[in-house]
């Protein structure tokens, strides 16, 4: 496997990132305890894509108030939402990112009770907030993050008497990196021969849905637009079929990001219209890996896990085969804009 | 203009605000009876004009709004749809199957529900609790929706005493439509010479944000790549710099949506850094435009509809520069999924 270490994997997000359980059940305990009316999940380009999946599962398992906002639009408006009693969640892997940090200072101006999720501490956002959770490398932080997001999610859905199953659903998260570790080393392959095949492809569609929507959203941008400066257009599956399948043609490269919650229809939809269009369809689908020791009912939630680890295999022979760095970057922290 | 009825538009957009007194009276009964939400929810581009009113709603009432995809809708278990929800359906047609099928899932959690239409006694009118009919057409349903929608969030809002302009608001609104008519007139030549010199370009960046976020998102998914077969790429102008930026060179197209009020500062930096870096930016500004009769405080809320209304003018010349028809598809109604 190019560029993944299992054991390090295992030992950053399954060990270090599952020893913050109780770090986190603390800080959700407390706040539930003292009471708060909505969360916000806010986040800049990727570490906002990051909350979309978090946003779609509260929303189908919650009837807590939860908000997905972007950081530098959030501290333009004045969403009413936000207040002293709201629970606001940001991420940045540097600890760094300027809107991020700036969301966290409008926040806890407003009164807000904030809580960030760094890879380094001692960093800005870290000390912006009132409770931070750092993964203390910058290396798989997002799969961390994941994991971290997982542990808070179900803990306030928890807390919230709508998630019987926490204990057990803890417990199989702490058995999800061995999983996760199995999975890549299967599609390993796979990822290796999209790359040589798809090294000189010039755009890319993306389509999903539901918990892997985030991600769909982020490889295009922060993936292959950022890091490979490869155009790429992510869709929605259910937006898909209301404008952009009318782009396809049989030489279209189009990537299905596919899971396991109750949107996967709509993805089998697209699949089955792509197939009959296009040559170039490529399907990343968590199904086709066991995950030992993860009941049914919970796969759905870690689908983004899961994918996020799958698609970084891609990412790496990306850059191998288009000999293309991904820490290259034209403009962005080049210059002041 | 090009292909174009002035009357035909008037008449048009004036019945949507002539349906202001029907309207008051079902919101009016329904905000009596009490509700705890109102959801927009649509399919393809009619769900997507519905964020402007959704944003209004986020930003000056306490009534929680959501925008929600029909067929996603359908599949995922959101847990704040129920009785107290009041469900908007836009659908020009009346007939689009998911949304119809969405209408009678939202009836079965015992919401009210409320279709827009262009067309009486439709599939849609048939399962809805009430129903509003306006006729319009691709080339003049964008701003007919905006315009019924606003009805809809502005009158919650008055109800709910949160908006004091009200009455003034409203007696402005009512001469929007010679306003736009003046957009149209004002955008014509800039609108040709646009279409002429982009005919061949196969790729554009679109950016936008804060309440006109889903007039770029919707221009480039519904008419650029849906009606003209033309790759887009929607960014919102804060995510614009966290990834595509990066594939901004000196002949990449960039078609900047800028509305006012306090987003502006958002797209202001995205017109910065594009100017620097390409050539072929082309920026349309609401500010550039008077607006009769609209008073500065209310001219952030008409930003999408000017938007709308002037890039109806690009369409209408892209289509015959390019030979393409606006109404030619390759899949969509031809091809089953």
């Amino acid at each position: 496997m190019l560029k993944f270490d299992s054991n390090l994997f295992l030992q950053l997000v399954g060990e270090e990132g599952m020893a913050k359980k109780g770090d986190i059940e603390r800080i959700v305990d407390e706040i539930s305890n003292k009471g708060f009316q909505n969360i916000f999940l806010i986040g800049s380009g990727g570490t906002v894509a990051m909350m979309y999946p978090y946003e779609y599962i509260f929303k189908s398992n919650s009837s807590l108030d939860v908000h997905a906002e972007i950081a530098a639009e959030l501290i333009v408006m004045n969403n009413r939402h936000l207040t002293k009693d709201s629970v606001c969640i940001f991420a940045s892997v540097t600890g760094t990112t300027k809107e991020t940090v700036a969301a966290a200072e409008f926040c806890k101006e407003k009164g807000a009770t904030t809580i960030g999720l760094v890879a380094i501490p001692d960093t800005p956002l870290a000390n912006a907030v009132d409770y931070c959770i750092s993964t203390g490398r910058e290396k798989h932080s997002f799969d961390t993050f994941f994991v971290h997001l997982q542990l808070l999610t179900a803990r306030f859905i928890h807390n919230h008497g709508e998630f019987p199953d926490y204990e057990q659903f803890t417990k199989e998260l702490a058995l999800l990196p061995q999983g996760i570790v199995q999975a890549v080393e299967a599609f390993d392959p796979r990822a290796e021969q999209f790359a040589i095949k798809h090294k000189e492809t010039g755009y890319h569609m993306l389509v999903g849905a539901g918990n892997l929507w985030g991600n769909t959203y982020s490889y295009a941008m922060c993936i292959l637009e950022e890091m490979q400066w490869i155009k790429s257009k992510s869709i929605h599956a259910a937006e898909f079929f209301h404008g952009t399948l009318e782009l396809v043609e049989e030489d279209t490269s189009v990537i299905l990001f596919k899971g396991e919650d109750e949107t996967r229809p709509l993805v089998d939809r697209v699949e089955r219209f792509a197939e009959k269009i296009t040559k170039e369809l490529f399907i990343i689908d968590t199904k086709d890996y066991p995950l030992e020791g993860i009941s049914e009912k919970f796969r759905k939630f870690f689908a983004v896990n899961v994918n996020w680890a799958l698609t970084g295999q891609i990412s790496v022979y990306l850059e191998r085969e288009r000999n293309h760095p991904l820490e290259l970057r034209r403009y962005y922290r080049k210059m002041e804009y | 203009m090009f292909n174009f009825d002035r009357d035909r538009f008037l008449r048009i957009q004036n019945g949507a605000i002539g349906l202001k007194d029907e309207l008051d009276v079902v919101i009016d009964e329904v905000v009596t009876k009490g509700i705890k939400n109102v959801f927009f929810v649509g399919t393809g581009g009619a769900a997507i004009l519905m964020y402007a009113a959704e944003h209004i709603l986020k930003n000056r009432s306490t009534l929680p709004a959501f925008t929600e995809i029909s067929s996603e809708l359908m599949v995922t278990n959101h847990q704040h749809l129920g009785e107290q929800s009041l469900v908007i359906l836009p659908s020009l047609s009346g007939t689009t199957k998911e949304t119809v099928e969405v209408a009678n899932f939202c009836k079965e959690k015992g919401a009210t529900t409320i279709c827009l239409v262009g067309h009486a006694n439709t599939a849609l009118t048939e399962v809805t609790d009430y129903s509003f009919v306006n006729f319009a057409e691709d080339d003049t349903s964008c701003e007919s929706f905006y315009l019924q929608s606003f009805l809809i969030a502005f009158r919650l809002m008055y109800k709910r005493q949160e908006f004091p302009e009200y009455h003034q608001w409203m007696e402005e609104l009512k001469l929007l439509p010679a306003a736009l008519l003046k957009v149209k007139e004002a955008t014509e030549n800039r609108a040709k010479e646009f279409a002429k010199k982009h005919k061949d370009t196969p790729y554009h960046i679109l950016s936008g944000a804060g309440i006109d976020w889903g007039q770029t998102y919707y221009y480039a998914m519904c008419i650029l790549e849906e009606m003209q077969w033309i790759k887009t790429r929607p960014v919102h102008a804060s995510d614009f710099f966290h990834g595509t930026l990066e594939l901004v060179e000196k002949d990449t197209s960039i078609l900047l949506l800028k509305g006012e009020g306090s987003v502006r500062s958002l797209t202001d930096r995205v017109e910065r850094f594009a100017n620097h870096f390409s050539k072929e930016l082309t920026v349309f500004d609401t500010k550039d435009y008077p607006l009769d009769g609209i008073s500065e405080p209310f001219r952030p809320f008409v930003s999408p509809i000017v938007l709308a209304t002037l890039l109806e003018r690009i369409s209408c010349h892209l289509e015959e520069v390019r030979n393409h028809p606006l109404t030619t598809r390759r899949y969509y109604k031809k091809v089953p999924f």
